[in-house]
C-alpha cells in the first residue's frame, strides 16, 4: 500500500496508545451487518459487510453420489472468488492467488479432517440413500469490497448463509436393490430442511501491531501490521483451529497463548451479534413472505 | 409489479436445481366481458346477455372437453392457470382448447388470472400446487362475481371439495353432469359428458349410473385384468430389463393380439390374448413383461377367425356380472373373419397378420404381457363406429342407458358408453371417445362426441373414413381465406416485368393430366434447338408466390401437408381459388410457373439445365387418352403434337436408361370407378389403364424432380427436403420369395437391379397375368418412401431404392403437397430469389416438418384406398358377380385370392361351412357361433399345409390348392358386426365364370 | 414451448415489447472511485471504477488520451443451473471487450490523456440480457465516479422468437437459441455504439429486432438518467447544496 514511513509510525504508535484512526479501540470491530437470502438462485446464502469490506457466500444443494471413504455423508465444497471490482488486483495480488488462499483457510474453518474428525457440520444428515446419494453444499463465497478482516467477514457470511440454507425434501422410491434410486422431489416448496449450524465457528484474525493485539483491522491498519493469527473458535469459545496468515510476520512464541486468549474472549461475542442478526434477518423473511 | 417466483425441480439427468423467475403482475388484464365498462372492447368475447358465465377447472378441461366443444356450450372462461395445468399434461386437449378459445364463432374468453395484480395468490404453507391452483380458480371466479354483478358466475368442477369451497365462498358451483342435465335445451348435452372415473362426481351420479352399474358396485366387481404397475416400478424394469418398452401394433382384425417392436429384445413380441394385452390399444406406449419361453406361441397361421373369435367370446363371458355380456359374446362371434378388401400396395407389414407368418410362421415368436402403459394413444378426435343392437326381446330403457359401442376400426375394441338417445343412435355412425378402462371392466368406458349420419349411406361412410384417417375436413378460416388473392385473378404488368421472372409465355406448353383433373400443377414443353439438340422444359405452378410463409394459409397448409383424393371427392391442402384457378395451369391462360429447363442432345443426354419462374400460356390442357392419341396419330402436325412427340421420344429413352440402372417396374391394382352422375353410385368398376402418355409425364416429372433434388443439395447440403425409399430388408422379401420358389420360378432380391432383371425373366407363356401378379407381389415387399431433411440421415441413406436413384425429392406437385412447397422454396432460395424459409432452417423443425408430411401422406393414401374401398362394396350391394380370380396365399383353413378385375383380394375359407366364414346372416348367427370352437379345429384336420409348396390339400386328395392358381370367385357383400359391410369371397367352379369377366388384364 | 401466448403475455407476464423491471443504484462499493448495480429482473450486476489516475504500467499511458481498462467475472453462483467453469473463458474476455468499446466511445477521452480508468464488472445472477446489463453498469459506475462523458451510452437486448420480435429476453427466453442481438445507444446523440447479433437470420428479421432493441435502449436510458438525477438531487441535498 502506499503508505509513508511516517502514516505507518502514526498508526503503531495509536494502537500502542489503545487508540485507532477511526475512533475503535484495539478490541473493537467495526458495525458488522449480516443480511440472509441475498441470492434468490441458491439455496442459501448471506451478505457480510464489516466496515468497507463486503462478501457474499452462497450455498448450494446438489444431488451427487457419495464418496466411497464416506457413503454415508454428504458433502461440502467450498471455494472463494475474489471479484474485481474489490480492487485488490491493483495492489498487485492475484485475484486467484487470493481466492485460493482465502478458500483454503476457509476450509479449514468449514471442513472435518479426512478422517472425518472435526467437522462443525453433521455431514450424515445429508446422506440420501447411503452409497448411492447424497447432498453436497456448494459454498461459493465472492469477496466483493477489501477493506481489511476479509476472511473474518467470509467465515460470518458463510455461518450465516449455511443457517439461511434450505434443503428441499425428497423422498426416495427405492426401485429394487441393485437399481439405481429415484428421487422424487416434494411438490411443495415449503417444506424444507434446515442444517444445524450451532458448532459452526467463525475466524477471529488477531493481529499484532507494534506491541498491541487487535482485532478487524481495515486495509490501511494491515499495511503495518506485523503478526497475524486466524482462530476458529465456536460459539462457547472452544477453539477450533488455528493457523497462522500467510505472509504474516514471524511470530514470538510467548505472545501466541496471547493471540489464542483475545480469539476466544472475543469469538463468543462476535457470534452472539451474529445469531441475533440472523435472528432478525430470518424473522423480517418471513414476515416478507407472508405479505 | 414484480413478484418472484421460486420453485425446485429435478431436471433429467436427477440433479435438483432451484429456479428462479420473475412474475410480472399487471392491471391492464380485462375481464373480456361487454358488461364491465372498463374491459377493452377488442377483447371482449363473453356475450351481454348470458345466463351465466362458466368457470371450469383443470379436470373438467381435460376430461370433458368433447362436452366443452359442444356448440351449445358458451360463455366459458378460461383461466390461464387451467390453460397452464392442461398444456403439461395433455397437448392434445390443449390444442383443442386453444381452438376453442382462438375461434370467432365460440365464446370462450381467457383471463390472465396469474398475471392479474388482483387475481394472483401465493401458495400458502402446506397447501399443495392443485389446492393451491384451484384456490386460484376460486379466487379469479369471485373476481368476476364482484366485477360484474349482473351475472352468475357458475364454476363447473367434479371434485367434491372444491366445490364446497366453493359454496362456502359464496360462489355458485355444479358438476358437469348436474349443469348438463340442467341444459334442457339441449338433451344431447348430457351424453357428451364423459363417463367419471374412479368415483369422481359419484354423489351426482345415481340417475346416469343406473344402466352400467354406477361405482357403487365398484368393491363388488371382480377385477379382469391385472393392475398396470406403478410408473415407477415399471421404468426401473425397463432400465433393469425386465420390462421391454415399446409401441403396441395391433393386429388389424383382432383387438386382443398384437405386436410390440423392442430395441431391448431385437425382435417383435407378441403379445396375445385379452389378459396378456391388459387394457392396452394400438399405438400406446407399452411396458410388456416377456413371458417364460414354454409359454412362447406363434401367430395363428390359420386366417384370423375361428380361433380368435373363440378366444375373444370366451373373454367376453368373462364379463359375467355384465347384463349384455352374453350378446357380447353373440357379436364377437361374428366379429371374425376378414372380408375381401382393397388388395394392398405396399403392405408394411401385417395385412392379415402376415408380418409374423413372412418370419416364419411355425416358430414360437417372444410372446410377452403388458403390465403397464406408458403412455395413452387413445384418440382425442375420437373412434367411428356404431352401437351394438340390444339383445332381442329386450327394451330399450328410456333415459340413460348403458351400451356397447363398436368401432368400425376392428384392432379397437368394443367401448362402453352412457347415453339417452341409444334409441335414435341404433342406425348412426357415431363417434366415440375413450375416457378409462378401469381393471375390472371388460370394456374401455367412453362417452358419445357426435352423429356422423345414417349407416351405410355413402357420404356416413366417406365421413367415417376420413375421420379414421385423421383427415382434416374443416372448411378453410377466414384467415386463411384472406390470404387468397380475389378473382378474377390475371398474371399483371409487374409480373411480367419482374427480372426474376422469364417470360416463356412463346413457348408450346401443354398439360397431360386425368380426366376432370381442376388442379394442374404440371405443364410440359419440347422444340427443337439449332444446334440439333432438344430443349425441354417441365413448368411447375409458382404456389409459392401465392403461399408465403408466416402467413395463416401457409400454416394451414403445413399442417394438412397434402390434398386427399377420394372416390369423387377432393379435400384440398389449398382453397379452391388456388387450387382450381390462380395456381392451375389451364390451358390458354397466362400463368405463373416455377420452369426447370434443360438442353438434351438427341440421344436425350442433358448438357445444360437451368432454373427460372416464368410466365407461361399452356396451348392446350389434355388427357391421358388424348395426349396418347395425338402420339400415336402420325398425320397430327401441329405444334402441341410435334412436341409432345418430342417429348415422348426422349421419355422412352430415359426410361430405358432408369430400368438399366434398376428402377423396379412395378406393379399395383388400381382401379378406379364409373360413376353415375345421378345417383354418384359406381357403374362400373376396372383397373385403371396405363399408357405411354402417362408413363411420358411420369418420367419427365422424375427428371425434373431429381434434377431439383441435386440442384438444392448442392446448396443446402444440411437442410434440404428430400425423398428417400430405403431398400428393403432381406426378410421383408420372405412372402415373395417363397410364393416364387412354389411356382418354381427364381428371384433375385439381392439388388434392385437383380430384382427388376429377375422379375422380367419371370414369364410364363402360357399365362400372361403371371408376371403382372408377382410384380404385385413384390410390390408389398417394399417399403414405405419417406420424406426427410438432409440433415437428418447419413448421405449413403438418401438412395431411392424403387427408383434406382441416388437422390430423390417431390418438386412437382405444390398444389397438392407441401412438400414440394418446401422444395420450390429451397430452389428459390438457392436460386438467391427468397432467403432460406425459416422452416428448414432448423434441423429440429425440419425434423418436425418431414414427419407430419409423411403421416399425412401416408393418411392421405390409406384414405382414398378406404373410399375405393368403400365405392366397391357399394358397386357389388346390388350386383351378383362371379369373377376371375388368382391364389396368392395359402394357408391352413383357407386361401387368400386376388380379383384382378376389381384390385381387390380377401380370404376364402376351406371350411366345412358352406358360405365360407361369412357371417351371412342373422338367422345363422346363432349355430355358427356354437360352432366356431371345432369348426377351427376341423378346418385344421380337413386340410393340410405345405409351406414349402405353398399348397393346401384337402385330407381325401380331392382338392389342392398352389399359389398363383387361377380359380373363379362369387364376390356377395355382407353385414358383419358393428354394421360393417364387407365383401365376402365365395369359391365357385371355374366353369361359372362368364365370358366377360375371364381372362383380367 | 409457448414463449407469447394467445393473450400476448410472456411466460413472466411482460408483453412482447415490454422491458424488465429496471433498477439502478449508486456508490454501492465502498473501497472504488465510482460503483453502481444495475438490474433487469432478475439479472444483476456490479460495477466499480477505478481511476481516472496514473497509468499503472507506464508504457500503456497514451499521451493523447485515457486508457480504458476493464476486467469482467461472474460469480460462481451466477447462473440457476449448475455451477459455471471458472477462470476466464473467451467468452468473458469478449465481454470485456464489448463494455471496453462501448466506453471508450461514451467517455471523454481526449480530456483525460495518460490517464488509466479501469472498470470492474462482477455478474451476480446472469437471467439473460448480461451484456446490455454489463455495459449499464459500466455506465452508472462512471458516471457515479464523475467521469465526463459524451453522452449516456444505454444497452438493451431484443430477441426473436416464434415470429416475433421480443424485447429484453430473459435466460429462458434466450436459451432457446433464436435471433439475439444486443445493441448500445448514444440516445442524444443518437449513434449506435455497438450491435451484436448472434444466429443466424434473414435481413427483415435483424432488422426488426435492432429496431426493437434501439427503442429499449431509449427506454433504458431514460430509466438510468432519471436514476442518476435522483441520486446527485439526494447527495446534494446530503451535501446541502440544496
Amino acid at each position: 500500500m502506499l503508505h509513508s514511513k511516517a502514516e505507518r509510525a502514526y498508526l503503531q504508535q495509536g494502537f500502542d496508545a489503545g487508540l485507532r484512526s477511526d475512533g475503535r479501540g484495539c478490541h473493537d470491530w467495526r458495525p458488522v451487518e449480516v443480511a440472509l437470502a441475498q441470492l434468490p438462485q441458491a439455496s442459501g446464502s448471506a451478505r457480510c459487510c464489516v466496515g468497507g469490506t463486503e462478501v457474499l457466500v452462497s450455498v448450494k444443494a446438489e444431488v451427487r453420489t457419495p464418496t466411497e471413504e464416506a457413503p454415508g455423508c454428504g458433502g461440502i465444497q467450498l471455494a472463494v472468488e475474489v471479484s474485481p471490482c474489490a480492487g485488490l488486483r491493483l495492489q498487485g495480488r492475484g485475484d486467484e492467488e487470493l481466492g485460493a488462499e482465502l478458500t483454503r483457510a476457509l476450509e479449514r474453518c468449514l471442513l472435518s479432517q479426512a478422517n472425518g474428525a472435526g467437522g462443525c457440520l453433521d455431514l450424515s444428515a445429508l446422506c440420501i440413500v447411503a452409497g448411492k446419494s447424497c447432498w453436497v453444499l456448494c459454498v461459493d463465497a465472492l469477496v466483493l469490497s477489501a477493506d481489511g478482516c476479509v476472511l473474518d467477514a467470509l467465515s460470518i457470511a458463510a455461518k450465516a448463509a449455511l443457517a439461511d440454507t434450505r434443503i428441499p425434501l425428497v423422498e426416495v422410491t427405492q426401485a429394487d436393490e441393485d437399481g439405481d434410486a429415484e428421487l422424487e422431489l416434494d411438490d411443495d416448496p415449503t417444506h424444507a430442511a434446515r442444517l444445524d449450524t450451532a458448532r459452526v465457528p467463525v475466524l477471529v484474525t488477531v493481529s499484532q501491531v507494534g506491541a498491541a493485539l487487535a482485532v478487524d483491522l481495515n486495509a490501511e491498519e494491515g499495511a503495518c501490521a506485523g503478526a497475524a493469527l486466524e482462530v476458529a473458535v465456536d460459539a462457547r469459545g472452544r477453539l477450533c483451529g488455528a493457523t497462522m496468515r500467510a505472509h504474516s510476520a514471524p511470530l514470538h512464541p510467548s505472545s501466541l497463548q496471547e493471540m489464542l486468549g483475545l480469539a476466544q474472549r472475543l469469538g463468543p461475542r462476535l457470534l452472539r451479534e451474529l445469531d441475533r442478526q440472523i435472528g432478525q434477518s430470518a424473522a423480517a423473511a418471513s414476515v416478507a413472505m407472508q405479505e | 409489479m414484480l413478484h418472484s417466483k421460486q420453485f425446485v425441480k429435478k431436471t433429467k439427468k436427477g440433479k435438483v436445481l432451484k429456479v428462479v423467475r420473475e412474475h410480472y403482475l399487471r392491471d391492464d388484464i380485462w375481464s373480456g366481458s361487454p358488461l364491465d365498462p372498463e374491459s377493452d372492447p377488442a377483447c371482449n368475447k363473453l356475450s351481454v346477455d348470458a345466463k351465466e358465465y362458466l368457470v371450469v377447472d383443470t379436470n373438467v378441461v381435460l376430461q370433458q372437453i368433447d362436452f366443452l366443444e359442444h356448440a351449445a356450450v358458451e360463455d366459458v372462461i378460461i383461466m390461464g392457470v387451467v390453460l397452464e395445468e392442461v398444456r403439461h399434461r395433455n397437448t392434445s386437449v390443449y390444442q383443442r382448447l386453444r381452438a376453442l378459445t382462438a375461434s370467432p364463432s365460440r365464446r370462450f374468453y381467457v383471463f390472465s388470472n396469474e398475471h392479474h395484480r388482483e387475481t394472483y395468490i401465493t401458495t400458502n404453507v402446506g397447501e399443495g400446487p392443485n389446492d393451491r391452483n384451484d384456490r386460484a380458480i376460486r379466487v379469479a371466479a369471485a373476481w368476476y362475481g364482484a366485477r360484474l354483478p349482473g351475472v352468475r358466475v357458475l364454476v363447473l368442477t367434479n371434485d367434491a371439495d372444491n366445490r364446497r369451497r366453493a359454496l362456502e365462498s359464496g360462489l355458485q358451483a355444479m358438476t358437469v353432469q348436474a349443469y348438463a342435465r340442467s341444459r334442457t335445451d339441449c338433451a344431447e348435452l348430457a351424453d357428451l359428458v364423459a363417463a367419471g372415473s374412479s368415483g369422481e362426481g359419484v354423489d351426482d351420479a345415481g340417475a346416469a349410473g343406473a344402466g352400467g352399474g354406477g361405482s357403487g358396485k365398484a368393491a363388488k366387481r371382480k377385477r379382469i385384468y391385472e393392475d398396470h404397475r406403478p410408473m415407477s416400478e415399471v421404468t426401473a424394469g425397463i432400465r433393469a430389463g425386465r420390462l421391454h418398452q415399446g409401441a403396441l401394433r395391433v393386429n388389424r382384425f383382432n383387438p386382443y393380439e398384437g405386436w410390440v417392436g423392442s430395441e431391448s429384445v431385437g425382435a417383435d413380441i407378441l403379445v396375445s390374448g385379452r389378459a396378456a394385452m391388459n387394457r392396452a390399444l394400438d399405438g400406446d406406449i407399452v411396458a410388456l413383461e416377456l413371458l417364460p419361453e414354454d409359454q412362447w406361441r406363434g401367430p395363428a397361421k390359420r386366417l384370423p377367425g375361428a380361433a380368435e373369435a373363440a378366444e375373444a367370446a370366451a373373454a367376453e363371458a368373462m364379463d359375467v356380472e355384465d347384463e349384455n355380456s352374453l350378446e357380447a359374446a353373440e357379436a364377437v362371434g361374428d366379429r371374425e373373419g376378414g372380408g375381401a378388401h382393397l388388395a394392398p400396395q405396399v403392405a408394411p407389414g401385417e395385412h392379415y397378420g402376415e408380418d409374423a407368418a413372412a418370419a416364419g410362421a411355425s416358430e414360437r415368436r417372444p410372446t410377452g404381457a403388458v403390465v403397464g402403459i406408458i403412455r395413452r394413444n387413445w384418440r382425442t378426435r375420437g373412434y367411428a363406429g356404431s352401437l351394438q343392437p340390444p339383445a332381442e326381446g329386450r327394451p330399450l330403457r328410456r333415459g340413460a342407458a348403458s351400451v356397447l359401442f363398436c368401432p368400425v376400426e376392428r384392432r379397437f375394441p368394443f367401448i362402453r358408453i352412457q347415453t339417452r338417445q341409444a334409441e335414435t343412435l341404433g342406425d348412426k355412425r357415431i363417434v366415440v371417445a375413450i375416457d378409462s378402462w378401469e381393471a375390472d371392466s371388460a370394456y374401455p368406458a367412453g362417452h358419445y362426441v357426435r352423429t356422423l349420419g345414417p349407416i351405410g349411406d355413402r357420404e356416413t361412410e366417406t365421413e367415417v373414413l376420413l375421420l379414421e384417417n385423421d383427415i382434416n375436413t374443416a372448411p378453410f378460416s377466414p384467415a386463411v381465406h384472406a390470404c387468397v388473392p380475389p378473382l378474377p385473378w390475371a398474371v399483371t404488368p409487374a409480373d411480367i416485368a419482374d427480372p426474376n421472372r422469364e417470360d416463356l409465355r412463346h413457348l408450346v406448353v401443354c398439360s397431360v393430366d386425368p380426366p376432370g383433373c381442376k388442379d394442374i400443377d404440371d405443364a410440359l414443353h419440347a422444340r427443337p434447338l439449332p444446334s440439333g439438340n432438344l430443349e425441354l422444359g417441365v413448368h411447375i405452378a409458382d404456389v409459392t408466390h401465392f403461399l408465403l410463409p408466416g402467413t395463416a394459409m401457409d400454416a394451414e397448409a403445413a399442417s394438412r401437408a397434402t390434398t386427399t383424393y377420394l372416390v369423387q371427392r377432393r379435400i384440398d391442402m389449398l382453397p379452391k381459388p388456388l387450387t382450381e384457378d390462380i395456381c392451375s395451369l389451364r390451358s390458354e391462360v397466362e400463368r405463373l410457373a416455377f420452369s426447370v429447363i434443360w438442353e438434351v442432345t438427341p440421344d436425350a443426354v442433358p448438357v445444360a439445365v437451368r432454373f427460372t419462374k416464368s410466365v407461361i400460356r399452356s396451348r392446350a390442357a389434355l388427357t391421358y387418352a388424348e395426349a396418347q392419341s395425338r402420339l400415336d396419330d402420325p398425320r397430327l402436325h401441329d405444334e402441341v403434337s410435334t412436341s409432345l412427340r418430342a417429348i415422348a421420344g426422349v421419355a422412352r429413352i430415359l426410361r430405358q436408361r432408369r430400368a438399366d440402372a434398376g428402377a423396379l417396374q412395378l406393379a399395383s391394382p388400381e382401379v378406379r370407378f364409373e360413376i353415375d352422375t345421378e345417383t354418384h353410385d359406381p357403374l362400373d368398376v376396372g383397373m385403371y389403364q396405363v399408357r405411354e402418355a402417362n408413363q411420358m409425364v411420369e418420367e419427365m416429372m422424375l427428371l425434373a424432380n431429381v434434377t431439383v433434388a441435386e440442384h438444392i443439395l448442392r446448396a443446402f447440403p444440411a437442410c434440404s427436403l428430400l425423398r428417400r425409399h430405403p431398400t428393403p430388408p432381406p426378410r421383408q422379401f420372405e412372402p415373395l420369395l417363397r410364393a416364387a420358389a412354389a411356382a418354381h420360378v427364381s428371384i433375385d432380391v439381392s439388388s434392385s437391379k437383380a430384382l427388376a432383371e429377375s422379375l422380367d425373366a419371370a414369364v410364363r407363356p402360357s399365362d400372361a397375368y403371371f408376371n403382372k401378379l408377382l410384380r404385385i407381389l413384390a410390390t408389398r415387399c417394399m417399403t414405405q418412401a419417406a420424406y426427410f431433411g438432409s440433415g437428418d440421415v447419413a448421405p449413403a441413406e438418401y438412395h431411392h431404392y424403387g427408383l434406382a436413384a441416388p437422390l430423390y425429392t417431390h418438386f412437382t406437385s405444390p398444389i397438392r403437397r407441401y412438400a414440394d412447397v418446401i422444395v420450390h422454396r429451397l430452389l428459390a432460395a438457392a436460386l438467391r430469389l427468397v432467403p432460406l424459409p425459416d422452416a428448414v432452417r432448423e434441423r429440429e423443425e425440419l425434423h418436425e416438418l418431414s414427419d407430419n408430411l409423411n403421416a399425412r401422406h401416408r393418411g392421405a393414401q390409406m384414405a382414398g384406398r378406404a373410399s375405393v374401398e368403400l365405392h366397391t362394396l357399394i358397386f357389388f350391394r346390388a350386383r351378383d358377380v362371379v369373377a376371375d380370380a388368382r391364389i396368392t396365399k395359402v394357408r391352413a383353413n383357407g386361401l387368400i385370392v386376388f380379383v384382378p378385375k376389381y384390385g381387390i383380394e380377401g380370404p376364402v375359407y376351406l371350411t366345412e361351412r358352406p358360405v365360407g366364414a361369412a357371417p351371412a346372416n342373422g338367422a345363422a348367427r346363432g349355430p355358427a357361433h356354437g360352432a366356431t370352437g371345432t369348426a377351427g379345429s376341423d378346418a385344421c384336420s380337413n386340410y393340410i399345409l405345405d409351406e414349402e409348396k405353398q399348397t393346401v390339400t384337402s385330407q381325401d386328395g380331392a382338392l389342392r390348392f398352389t399359389v398363383f392358381d387361377m380359380a373363379a370367385v362369387r364376390i356377395t357383400v355382407a353385414e358383419a358386426a358393428g354394421h360393417r359391410r364387407q365383401l365376402v369371397l365365395e369359391l365357385v367352379d371355374r366353369a361359372l365364370l362368364p365370358e366377360s369377366e375371364k381372362a383380367a388384364a | 414451448m409457448e414463449f407469447v401466448s394467445p393473450e400476448g403475455l410472456r411466460i413472466d407476464g411482460r408483453r412482447p415489447q415490454e422491458l424488465r423491471a429496471l433498477q439502478c443504484k449508486f456508490g454501492v462499493l465502498s473501497c472504488c472511485d465510482g460503483s453502481a448495480l444495475f438490474q433487469a429482473g432478475n439479472t444483476k450486476v456490479f460495477a466499480a471504477v477505478y481511476g481516472p489516475r496514473v497509468a499503472d504500467i507506464r508504457g500503456q499511458a497514451l499521451h493523447d488520451r485515457a486508457l480504458i481498462k476493464c476486467e469482467y467475472a461472474h460469480a460462481a453462483f451466477s447462473t440457476g443451473a449448475a455451477r459455471r467453469r471458472r477462470g476466464r473463458s473467451r467468452k468473458s474476455t469478449e465481454l470485456a471487450a464489448l463494455v471496453r468499446g462501448a466506453l471508450e466511445q461514451t467517455i471523454l477521452v481526449e480530456l483525460l490523456p495518460r490517464a488509466q480508468v479501469e472498470v470492474c464488472i462482477q455478474v451476480l445472477f446472469a437471467d439473460g440480457g448480461v451484456t446490455a446489463a454489463c455495459i449499464n453498469a459500466a455506465m452508472l459506475a462512471v458516471a457515479d465516479a464523475g467521469i465526463p462523458v459524451r453522452d449516456m451510452v444505454a444497452a438493451c437486448g431484443a430477441g426473436h422468437l416464434e415470429a416475433m420480435p421480443l424485447l429484453d429476453l430473459n435466460h429462458t427466453e434466450a436459451a432457446t437459441g433464436g435471433l439475439e442481438v444486443c445493441v448500445a445507444l448514444h440516445p442524444a446523440l443518437d449513434r449506435v455504439v455497438l450491435l451484436q447479433a448472434d444466429a443466424k437470420a434473414s435481413v427483415d428479421t435483424l432488422e426488426a429486432v435492432t429496431t426493437l432493441a434501439l427503442q429499449g435502449c431509449k427506454a433504458a436510458a431514460g430509466a438510468m438518467r432519471e436514476a442518476l438525477l435522483q441520486h446527485v438531487r439526494s447527495l446534494a441535498a446530503r451535501r446541502g447544496a440544496i
